[in-house]
Formats: structure tokens, sequence, C-alpha cells
């Protein structure tokens, strides 16, 4: 199944490019520690060295002159696991939640909706911000400070899902031959709405990288790692004098998240496929 | 004869803001074993209600509820207890299966989550069951949405009956299948019924099916029954208005002329019933009577109806012959 | 007198796919009611839809012609389509819950239809369709106009629906199943209203159904499909109490009557199921089906061969008249 998936997805063009997009920046933070064995943060050579100013440094150095290169890939490695563990935390909690309140409903589900909608109501971002400021900026309380404004989404989609589910038959079914309630949630009726979650993971995913990016541009990122969203903190300071410091992550940002958001579209096509043919 | 299932006084009434729902109004019936009883009646009836009752999805408000003697309790013991005694059959045959699973998994089910007998034992029982009921074990190895309506009928059936259930359940089970499946089915249900003993509760709006199957008939309206007895007594010798309403209303020959009386408007709502005989606002025999006193179920000739006027319209019929 | 509807040797594919109708002919006239019976997957509604010009996708008409009093209309451009559709044609469905509009009211709905197609002012359409559900026998018809289709009930909408497609007094009405989703008392106040708007109205009807005995109830003549091809036709009376195919015969034997309980026969039982448009045999389509097929069956496909009384069989073996169904 799993396989056949990804087999459709690269059949598909934008899937293609959004895996290939995906697979470079994966490439990228993998081969960081190899490429550059010094870290991110040594100071290579001299500052503010235009890209290819100095053959050493393709893409140029910043204000410290730390090679702009390895920032990048080591970047590469902070982003996608900040998103990949935000959108996974956000994907548990949003699931368990939202399945819970639709399969039970009743006194259950007004309760869980209405603390997903009082996390609905603040504006996301500023949330994540209060928190990271609150109990400080580290990677951990980063990913936990995206994953919190997430997951009410998830809950939505999963809730709603579940929902019209449970009226089929075959839950029906399962209750008649005695199946716990639990086996029916995770055994039975969420694989039938796993489509749409997948769908909508990839874009959390994109989500999480944004907003990590975000605060570390704010200086709320982890003073102690490098990430995409660190470097853009230097190159503000400098924006003037020289923006590619900036424009540098901006482009590695740009082109992961259109990666993630091209897989996402070609999911979507790939697992409904009725969709399409009706257009 | 021992009764496989017992219902007394059986009821399920649902708040609505505007006021109680009586979906299933006092119900008191039996099936013995090996007996077919045919339910038939218009959407809303209660009609699925009261097959969700009696096989647990639903907890009635009222009333007494035995299956094979025993009143079913809660907790996981007696609900398995009780899947083992009752399983039902569902009418749209896609929806009832999963679509994510193989027809061997979901045959196999009921006895995994009863814990009965070993990965191989269950091998063995789920191919028996699948030839019983017409697949073969090619079928056993293909997704839901590889099979016809009517296989898929037939794997709904087999899940129900490897717990060798005594009771089952047939929730307008023939309804959604073309009339040539359809014939395959209730040939299905009868070799079986006969090979194992089965009793049947079998739910239908089409009373010629319900005819054909069952032993007795049990009309029902607005949560009522209303006529109840030996099929050929109540469709032949039918004394409820409301029963004469459903056979004029088979539409076949004998509907094409134009005089022949249909029943006007539609069921009302069982939110606030009319009072005294729920039937009375479509009853062509409806007097002042009717609104005052509920008619209860009572013994006329040769079966029960629940009407007051039933003598009456008895020598009315009578008289037509 | 000429037919008002003509179909002559339709043929309907998906893409590139095998044929999902096809050889179907089929004539209905004015005043008179066509009863058209398959199972599921015979290709019944799809005919319907191509005469509509509502084929969707890549499902299309691949040969074949359709006459409407005489004119060809399978090749006209969707906007002359959409004017006949309205005008001389109107369609009724199954579901009468999601034919109608759930956000506007009933009113707005038909009175749309008037001043679209007639265009009527407000004044002078709410008036006639307040005489259309008259016609349609709902009662109280000033105060239903301004009601949701959610407040009423089934039967109440498919009379809606059946306003709507008479709106413009159509010479043809095409009913898809338009009983099913009904209850059965339901469905008999339907089927006499249909009946006597047929006749009233001089509407030729084209009636849908898998049920033989809403033909025999309303129809006149009757076209059994099976596979995506005419099996059998002819007058309703002659056909269920004659049938010469098979597949008919079986139909009919497939019906229960009686109780088993009381010494009933045992169902006749089609075994199979219909194939898909991909899987049928060559030769005669219903072969692997069929009791009585012999090796001509498989051979050659059985051309429809029409009888001095119009009753019409694709078979090579045809039941003998008079032989018990």
């Amino acid at each position: 199944m799993t396989l056949t998936l990804f087999r459709r997805l690269l059949r598909h063009p934008s899937g293609l490019v959004g895996l290939l997009l995906l697979a470079l920046v994966l490439a990228m933070s993998l081969t960081a520690g190899w490429l550059f064995p010094d870290g991110p943060w040594t100071m290579a050579g001299p500052p503010r060295a235009w890209p290819g100013a100095d053959p050493r440094f393709p893409l140029g150095t910043d204000s410290f002159g730390r090679d702009l290169v390895a920032s990048i890939f080591y970047g590469s490695r902070i982003s996608l696991m900040v998103g990949v563990s935000a959108a996974g935390v956000a994907l548990v909690v949003g699931i368990i939640v939202g399945a819970v309140a639709g399969y039970f409903g009743g006194w259950v589900d007004d309760t869980l909706m209405r603390i997903t909608d009082a996390f609905q109501t603040i504006p996301n971002f500023l949330l994540s911000i209060a928190i990271v400021g609150i109990i400080g900026a580290s990677i951990g309380t980063i990913t936990f400070a995206i994953a919190i404004v997430a997951w009410p989404m998830i809950a939505r989609l999963v809730r709603a899902d579940v929902l019209r589910l449970r009226t089929y038959d075959f839950v029906q079914s399962c209750k008649i031959i005695g199946m716990s309630d639990l086996r029916i949630i995770f055994q039975q009726i969420l694989p039938n709405c796993m489509a749409p979650i997948i769908v909508t993971a990839s874009v959390l995913v994109a989500n999480a990288i944004v907003v990590e990016a975000s605060l570390a541009f704010l200086g709320l990122g982890d003073p102690n790692v490098m990430s995409w969203g660190t470097v853009l903190n230097i190159g503000r300071q400098e924006l003037r004098s020289g923006w590619y410091i900036t424009a540098v992550p901006a482009v590695a940002l740009v082109v992961t998240v259109m990666s993630l958001n091209l897989i996402g579209d070609a999911l979507n096509d790939v697992l409904n496929p009725r969709l399409k043919e009706r257009t | 004869m021992s009764a496989v299932l017992t219902t007394d006084a059986l009821e399920l009434h649902h708040d609505t803001p505007r006021g109680a729902l009586r979906a299933v109004d006092g119900i008191s019936l039996t099936i013995d074993k090996g007996e077919t009883l045919g339910l038939v009646g218009e959407s809303g009836c209660g009609k699925s209600t009261l097959a969700r009752c009696i096989v647990g999805i639903q907890q009635p408000t009222g009333g007494q509820l035995e299956i094979e003697g025993v009143r079913p309790g809660k907790g996981r013991a007696m609900r398995l207890e009780r899947a083992r005694n009752v399983q039902m059959i569902f009418q749209d045959p896609s929806g009832a299966l999963n679509p994510r699973l193989t027809v061997e998994r979901i045959i196999t089910e009921p006895l995994q989550v009863a814990g009965i007998g070993s990965r191989a034992s269950r091998k063995e029982a789920v191919l028996e069951i699948a030839k019983k009921v017409g697949l073969s074990a090619y079928h056993l190895e293909r997704m839901p949405h590889e099979l016809s309506g009517g296989q898929r009928q037939r794997v709904s059936i087999a899940r129900a009956l490897v717990l060798n259930p005594n009771l089952l359940v047939c929730d307008e089970a023939v309804s959604a299948l073309d009339v040539s499946v359809q014939a395959q089915v209730l040939n299905l249900l009868l070799d079986l019924q006969k090979e194992l003993g089965l009793s049947y509760l079998f739910i239908s709006h089409d009373l010629a099916v319900v005819r054909y199957i069952s032993d007795r008939i049990a009309v029902m309206y607005l949560g009522r029954i209303v006529e109840l007895g030996r099929a050929e007594d109540v469709w032949a010798g039918r004394l409820h208005p409301y029963t004469q309403a459903l056979v004029n209303a088979i539409p076949d020959e004998a509907a094409r002329t134009e005089d022949a009386p249909i029943l006007e408007g539609d069921v009302p709502s069982p939110v606030n019933p009319p009072s005294g005989c729920p039937f009375r606002t479509r009853c062509p025999h409806a007097r002042a009577a009717c609104a005052e006193t509920r008619p209860e179920l009572r013994l006329v000739g040769t079966h029960e109806v629940a009407c007051h006027f039933a003598e009456e319209i008895g020598a009315q019929v009578a008289a037509g012959h | 007198m000429t037919a008002l509807l003509e179909i002559e040797n339709l043929r309907i594919g998906q893409g590139n796919n095998a044929p999902i109708v096809e050889q179907l002919s089929l004539s209905v006239s004015r005043g008179e009611t066509v009863g058209l019976v398959g199972e599921s997957g015979c290709g019944k509604s799809l005919t319907a839809l191509s005469v509509m010009g509502l084929l969707a996708g890549n499902l299309g008409v691949r040969d074949g012609k359709i006459r409407l009093e005489g004119d060809e209309i399978q090749s006209l451009p969707q906007r002359k389509l959409r004017h006949l559709r309205g005008e001389k044609m109107g369609m009724i469905f199954q579901e009468p819950l999601t034919a109608l509009n759930p956000v506007m009211s009933v009113g707005v709905q038909i009175t749309e239809v008037l001043r679209n197609h007639r265009g009527m002012g407000r004044a002078e359409a709410r008036t006639r369709a307040v005489e259309l559900l008259r016609l349609v026998k709902i009662p109280d018809p000033e105060a239903r106009l301004d009601e949701y289709p959610h407040q009423m009930s089934g039967g109440m909408r498919q009379r809606v629906v059946i306003a709507i497609a008479l709106a413009c007094s159509p010479s043809l009405l095409i009913a898809d199943e338009p009983t099913t989703a009904l209850d059965v008392t339901v469905q008999a106040q339907i089927l006499r209203l249909l009946k006597q708007l047929q006749r009233d109205e001089n509407l030729g009807l084209l009636l849908i159904t898998h049920d033989l005995g809403v033909v025999r109830q309303v129809a006149d003549r009757i076209v059994v499909m099976y596979a995506g091809s005419v099996v059998e036709e002819g007058l309703v009376d002659e056909v269920l109490d004659n049938p010469r195919h098979p597949y008919t015969a079986g139909l009919i034997a497939a019906r229960p009557s009686g109780s088993f309980a009381e010494g009933a026969a045992r169902l006749a039982e089609i075994t199979g199921s219909v194939p898909a448009p991909a899987d049928r045999p060559a030769g005669c389509v219903f072969r692997d089906r069929c009791k009585q097929a012999r090796p001509e069956c498989e051979a050659r496909r059985p051309a429809l061969e029409r009888a001095p009384t119009g009753h019409a069989v694709r078979c090579h073996f045809p039941l003998a008249e008079g032989s018990p169904a």
C-alpha cells in the first residue's frame, strides 16, 4: 500500500518535482556533517563576503564571516526536524482528540470541541510567540509551541470524518460482534480517513518549518542551534548592506515549503482519483 | 417450543426539542426457534430502531428484552455473549463491509473478538461458513469493492453466522439488491434456516417479500404493532386498514384501475404522534372513538389486530368477496 | 403517427472502453407510457441521460440517432439542448431531495424555470407555479410555495420535482426510478399521479424502473434491457404474460409470490450477476446465465426479431408462446 502510493506519487508531475526537491533538502541535512566537519558556527573567512566574491564561499559569508553554505546545510537539519516533529505531535494529538470526540459524541464531543475552539480563537502565531517567550527558547519548546497551535485543525478534520464513518453499517456491525470502542476507532474507522490526514500532514510540516523560521527571525529561536531562521535573523540587521544574507535562507525556505505543497497536491490527486476525473 | 427472543412492552423514546420521539412505543413479540418473523412497515415506523435495540447498539428506555431467556446486560462478557446469540445483516451491502479489509479478515473478525479458536481453526471455520453461503477461497482473498452486490451480501451473512447465532436480524437485507440477486439471497436464507435451525427477524418495507419468507408477520406503524399473525392470515385475512393499504399499494395489474383505494397523506412524525389510534389521521374508517382511546392488540378471528372496528371491517371485507 | 421520441441504434461509451449501451432502439409516442426495465448497470439510466443531453465526463453517445419530434438532437450544441430540456422534455429523478436546491424555496425553484424559459414576470410566474402545484395535487399550494425542500416529506418533494419538470408543458417526460426512494403508500400516490398527468396532458412518458410491478401498473409498452441492449419489447400484458426471452421470464419468476411456509415454490434464481461492460460474453450477452444456452448462442449475437404483433425478442431460441414464465 505504502509502496504503491509512493510509486503513484512518482508518476504524478508535481509529486515528482516535489519529491526531488525534498530529496535535495534531505541530502543537504544528511551530508552537512561530512561536508562541513567544523560546524556552522566557525568564522571561516572574511565577514560580509558577497556570493561569488570568494571562491571558497560560493554563497558568501555573514557578518561574522561564517560560511552561508554551511549554515544552510546545517539549518536544513533543524528545519526538517522541527517541521516533522511538530507536525507529528500535532497529528497524534489532533487524531486522538478528533476521533474520540467524533466517535463518542455527546458531552465528550462538546467538551473536546470547546477546548479546540479555545485554541483556534487565539491567533496562532501570537500564541506560539507567547509560549516561547514564557517558557524560553529551545528546540523542544519551539516544537511544542508550533504543535500546540496546529492540532486543532487536524482534530476538526478527523472529527468530521469519524462522524460520517461511525454511522456506516460496518461500524455498527463491529459493535454487534462486541468489538471494543478503542479497537473500532483505531482499527476500523481511522484507516478509512487517512487520505485527508496524509494530505494535511504535508502542509502541516511546511507550515511548521515557516513558523520555526519566523520565530527565529524575531530572535525567538534556539540560540544554540543554527537554523534558517537564525540566518534570517542575522541578515535582518544587515538588510540594506547585505540583502543576500536574508535571501539565501529565504530561497531555501521557499524551495522546501514548495516541495511539500507540491507533494500535498499530488497526494490529494492520487488519494482522491475520482475528484480528478470529474474536472 | 422455546423462544429465542421475547420483548415485552419494549420502548425507545428520545428527547427532542419538540417533545418525545417515540421510535419504539411498546412492542411485545416473541420469535421461536427456527421461526421467521417478518416485520413490515414504512420508513419512520421504528422497525430499524427495534432491530438495533435487539442487537444491542441502542438501549431501550423501557420494557423488557430477553434473548434465549436471558436479559442482556452491559459489560464486555455480556456483550460477547449477546453477540454469540444475535447477529444482524444490513441493507447496503457495500456500507456493511469495511472497504480496507479483505473478505477473509471481515469474516474472521467476530471469532477474533470473541477469542474463539486458534489462528488455524479460525481459518478453517471461515472457509466452512464461506462455502455454506456460496463463496469460495477465491472470494476470501478479495476486497469488498471487487465483489458484486449479491456476493457482498453473502459476505455479510457469513460474518453474521460465523459465531453460530440462533437469531439473525435482517434489516432490509434484500431491498438494495436487483430482483434476480434478491431471489438468490432469499433462497440462501431459507436454505441456511433449514440447515442451521436459525430464527430470523426479517425486516422489510416490501410486503410481498415478507409474506414469502415469513412464518408470521407483524405490521408496524408509528412505533407500534398494528397487526400480527401467521403470514397467510395477515395477508389474506388482513383486518387493519393500514395492512390493507399496504397490500393495495403494491404496484401490479390490480392497481391499474384508478378507483382502487389508496392511502392519502404521509406518515405523521413520531414526535407527538396523533392521540388515540396513531393511524386515524390517514384511516378511511376513522371515527370519533379513534381519537380518544388507543386500540390495543387483540385477537380477532385468526390473528391479532389493534383496531377498534376490526370486526366491522372484517365483515365488510367478507361481504366484498 | 410519428413518434415523439425515437432512439435508433444508440451506442454509449466511456472513453475508448467497451460500449456500455449498444444497438439500443426505442420509441415513445405522444400519450403513451413506455416502461424501460432492467437491473442496475444495464444502461437504462444512461439512455435517459443521453436523451436529455446530460451525459457527463468522458461518457458520450458514440453512434446512433436520437430524434425528438423528428428532429435529431444528439448533435445539437449545449445551448439549444438546454432550451429543449425545459421546453420539450422534463425529467424526474430518483432522489427528490438531491434534485432540489436545499437553500431555495420551492416557489423560487419553480418560478425560476418559468422566468428563464418563458420570460414570465414575477407575478405571472407565481400564479403559474401555484397552478402547477395544484396540478400535482399539493394541498394548500399558495402556502407551500414559500417552504424549503427540507420542510417537506419525500412524497411532497417528488411532487415538486414533477411540477418543475412540467413547468413549460413539455411533450416528453422522462422519469428515472421516480418512486424507488419513496415509501410504498407514497409510491402508490405518485404512480397514480404520473398516470393521470400523462393522460390529461397527453404526454409521452418514458418510465425507467427496476420494478416489473410498476411497469405493469403504469406502462402501455415495456422495453426490457440487459447488459446494455434491448432483449425484449412489446405491449406490457403481452410481454409479462408471455415472456419470450429467458431473461424476462427469469425476472418474473424471481419475484416472490405467495408464502414459502404455506407451500409456495422456491424462487427461480438467475445464477451469477450482470457482467461489467468489458466482461460481456461474445455472442448473446445473456448466454452464461441462461439455462437454455446452446453453442449457437456463443457463435453469434442474436438480432432483435419483431413479430407482427410488435412483440420483439433478441434470442436465438425464444421461449414458446404461452409457455409458463
